[in-house]
């Protein structure tokens, strides 16, 4: 009995930073540090053509399909506070992931892209050493609204975006959407224990 | 006696602040080691700070500054749903109150309270991110690992950054001043002043007694009436050679100060207005000129767009878009007035191409004489594989030359123009090079103009004073004008230029005013606020009321 429950334990994302989840497939997580909201969506990923910090043309369906794991937010490169945990975290979470040779791909997308040059994406990539599995795109504004609206991740104006980051781990159809401020533990968590 | 005194001197001389030459000079390094940890993320070990956000998120200094979010003026800022609070001193190192001021529901305790800060809980909430009391912060505010000393020059600099106050200020007046700058003509100088003065009538008029709510404001409201001032513009004329300007807007400041500076039109490079802004720290908002400073660290002037230079880019970027990845570097070729705006464009499509690696441009320059078309034939003669010719020129000289390119039979694959330079009315266009010809055009499409300026043309037919010569000029004035106000009112009193400047990088973007140029939007740090430009066909060009607004929208 007590071996049943140590393992129990183990699979609980509360062990590592949740101290109350709700049942169903929207979850509000009070975590040591803050809230934030965690949401299981199927999302289409639009037809469009985008341009990487490399200044390659990319299409949003090749980086975001196949079956490796995906980490995607968006992010703009003169974004105050947001963007820098954000992608501070992705950073911490490809240290973790370069590791362990996991199959995962990271992906921001700028939601200011006339502004956001692949030149400004790939100096801002530099500000977090963002290794060659992370991408930053950038497109036409109509392309980026439509990746946006497909996300439901559209405010309006830059200012007004939230913190989001998006999870598909490997094999999964689904992504983990979660919203609010978040502890990189439980970035990996999702992607491991992902139902 | 004289060996008490002698004791007593010395005894103060080590005593006083600031008495000490040496505590002074670590005073000064202190702020200077503060500045740098808050502006850029540099300790005074050379290497970037390192903090946490949250439990586990570990950040650096080159990821994110204290100005990223506090800001430069200190005053904070907001992102989505979070708030970063002040930093000044005026907040730090006062308590924090709930409730109505001078009644007994004011609360010094509890949530939303705290007392004063001092040295010892502002280290504590650098380093531990609590507060007074020990409630901890939003988790996003970051814990610092900083050495003392870092520490102590981040308090130095934050005790020192100004109270609440600008120069142009007065208990009555807000101070603004305007720019004519060189040889302008009496009506275009007549249009951009006929704005300002209905709009300044208007704003002073005093709908609402705001004077007298001022000066006597309820306790309760003083916050919000205590901070009308009345609007007092300056026109600030600049003759004579440019050398001469910045001693003459010197003077024009030393005699009286002004809060910032709005709109403006020159007859030339904007730059010496623009470093007299930037090295007196004076916003200086939209000004109408075609010829901004492009590079450098400029904070304090914004811009409409690039100007001339942008269409360069614009014209090279599009071409680089459609040159197939893989095949041979166009052949471009570009003509261009030797003194006047098509220099400045071929300037940038210069710089552009060596910065996109499309390789080479010849380019070749045509003024008034008569060896100059000489120069040209010599140049084209040439030339016997496919050119990508750009005629920076005005229609003149393209009608001279257009037989030329008929005679010499060059094998041209596209041309590229701009509206800025050969006019927005091209009727007159030589149909043989139309169908080849992209042109450049920075401003809204004419099917859309009318609607985007609808208020704007309203207020100046309401006003008497429409021009239709300079209605652009106009346009931009009243713009300026118009965001101003906005943000003189989210300021309030918190009369700080940088707060100013920080209000207009985040709302550019929300107003509802449109302007002569499409999808304005500032950010941090942004100062061009139109970003691109329209490449549209010959035939899109002279059919713009039904082209659609799908057409190319290029950003270089």
């Amino acid at each position: 009995m007590p071996l049943i429950v140590l393992v129990l334990g183990l699979q609980s994302p509360g062990l590592f930073a949740a101290d109350l989840i709700s049942n169903g497939s929207n979850e509000t997580v009070q975590s040591k540090q803050g809230l934030f909201d965690r949401s299981l969506h199927q999302y289409t990923i639009p037809d469009v053509l985008l341009i990487n910090n490399k200044n390659e043309k990319i299409a949003l369906i090749d980086a975001l399909g196949g079956n490796g794991a995906i980490l995607l937010d968006f992010v703009f490169t003169t974004c105050p506070s947001f963007c820098p945990i954000m992608s501070a975290i992705f950073k911490q979470v490809q240290n973790v992931t370069g590791k362990s040779a996991a199959n995962v791909r990271f992906v921001s997308i700028s939601i200011d892209p006339e502004h956001d040059t692949p030149e400004r994406l790939d100096a801002y990539a530099k500000r977090f050493s963002a290794g060659s599995d992370w991408q930053f795109l950038t497109g036409s504004v109509t392309d980026i609204l439509s990746v946006q609206k497909a996300f439901d991740a559209y405010r309006g104006d830059k200012m007004n975006h939230q913190q989001l980051i998006f999870v598909k781990p490997a094999n999964e159809l689904s992504w983990m959407k979660i919203n609010g401020i978040v502890e990189v533990q439980e970035i990996i968590n999702v992607m491991r224990l992902h139902p | 006696m004289i060996g008490a005194f002698v004791l007593i001197f010395v005894f103060l001389f080590f005593t006083i602040p600031g008495a000490s030459p040496d505590l002074s000079d670590q005073q000064l390094e202190n702020k200077n080691i503060g500045k740098r940890i808050y502006r850029e993320g540099i300790g005074s070990s050379g290497q970037p700070v390192v903090a946490i956000s949250g439990n586990d998120v570990v950040i650096d200094g080159e990821m994110v500054t204290c100005e990223s979010c506090h800001k430069r003026s200190g005053l904070g800022s907001s992102e989505s749903r979070q708030v970063t609070p002040p930093v000044i001193p005026d907040y730090l190192f006062k308590p924090r109150e709930r409730g109505r001021r001078g009644t007994l529901g004011v609360r010094t305790q509890g949530a939303g309270t705290r007392p004063s800060y001092t040295d010892e809980s502002l280290k504590a909430a650098i380093v531990l991110g609590v507060d007074p009391v020990g409630r901890s912060f939003n988790p996003l505010m970051p814990r610092y690992h900083l050495s003392e000393r870092d520490l102590a020059g981040l308090l130095e600099y934050l005790k020192s950054k100004p109270s609440i106050g600008a120069p142009g200020i007065s208990d009555k007046n807000i101070h603004f001043a305007t720019v004519v700058a060189g040889d302008v003509s009496p009506q275009k100088k007549k249009a951009m002043l006929d704005v300002f003065q209905q709009y300044l009538s208007a704003i002073n008029t005093e709908t609402r007694q705001e004077t007298r709510r001022a000066e006597g404001a309820p306790w309760h409201r003083d916050w919000k009436y205590k901070a009308y001032r009345k609007w007092a513009l300056h026109v600030w004329e600049l003759k004579g050679n440019e050398r001469d300007w910045p001693a003459q807007l010197t003077k024009y400041y030393n005699a009286q100060p002004v809060f910032a500076m709005l709109g403006g039109v020159g007859a030339a490079e904007w730059k010496s207005v623009h470093a007299f802004c930037e090295s007196n720290e004076i916003p200086c908002l939209f000004p109408h000129t075609e010829m901004p400073v492009l590079k450098g660290n400029g904070y304090y002037t914004l811009y409409f767009s690039r100007g001339l230079a942008l269409e360069g880019e614009v014209a090279v970027k599009h071409l680089q878009q459609n040159t197939p990845t893989g095949s041979q570097k166009p052949n471009v070729l570009q003509i261009h007035d030797c003194f006047a705006s098509g220099r400045i464009v071929a300037e940038a499509v210069e710089r552009e191409a060596t910065y996109q690696g499309l390789g080479s441009v010849t380019s070749i320059c045509v003024d008034d004489s008569s060896g100059s078309n000489e120069r040209i034939k010599m140049a084209l003669n040439g030339q016997d594989k496919p050119v990508i010719m750009m005629l920076w020129l005005e229609r003149q000289a393209i009608e001279a030359l257009s037989p030329l390119f008929t005679t010499l039979n060059l094998k041209i694959q596209q041309i590229y123009i701009s509206s800025k330079v050969s006019g927005t009315r091209l009727e007159w266009y030589p149909s043989e090079l139309g169908k080849l010809s992209y042109v450049v055009h920075s401003s809204e499409l004419v099917g859309r103009l009318s609607a985007h300026l609808m208020r704007t043309r309203g207020w100046l037919q309401n006003n008497g004073i429409e021009s239709f010569d300079y209605r652009h000029l106009q346009a931009d004035t009243f713009f300026s004008l118009m965001i101003t106000r906005r943000a003189v009112k989210q300021m309030r009193e918190k009369f700080s230029r940088d707060y100013f400047i920080e209000i207009l990088e985040h709302s550019t973007e929300k107003i509802l005013l449109s302007s002569v140029y499409p999808r304005l939007s500032l950010g941090p740090g942004q100062r061009f606020a139109s970003k691109g430009s329209y490449v549209l066909s010959m035939s899109e060009f002279l059919n713009q009321q039904t082209t659609p607004s799908s057409v190319s929208w290029v950003v270089p």
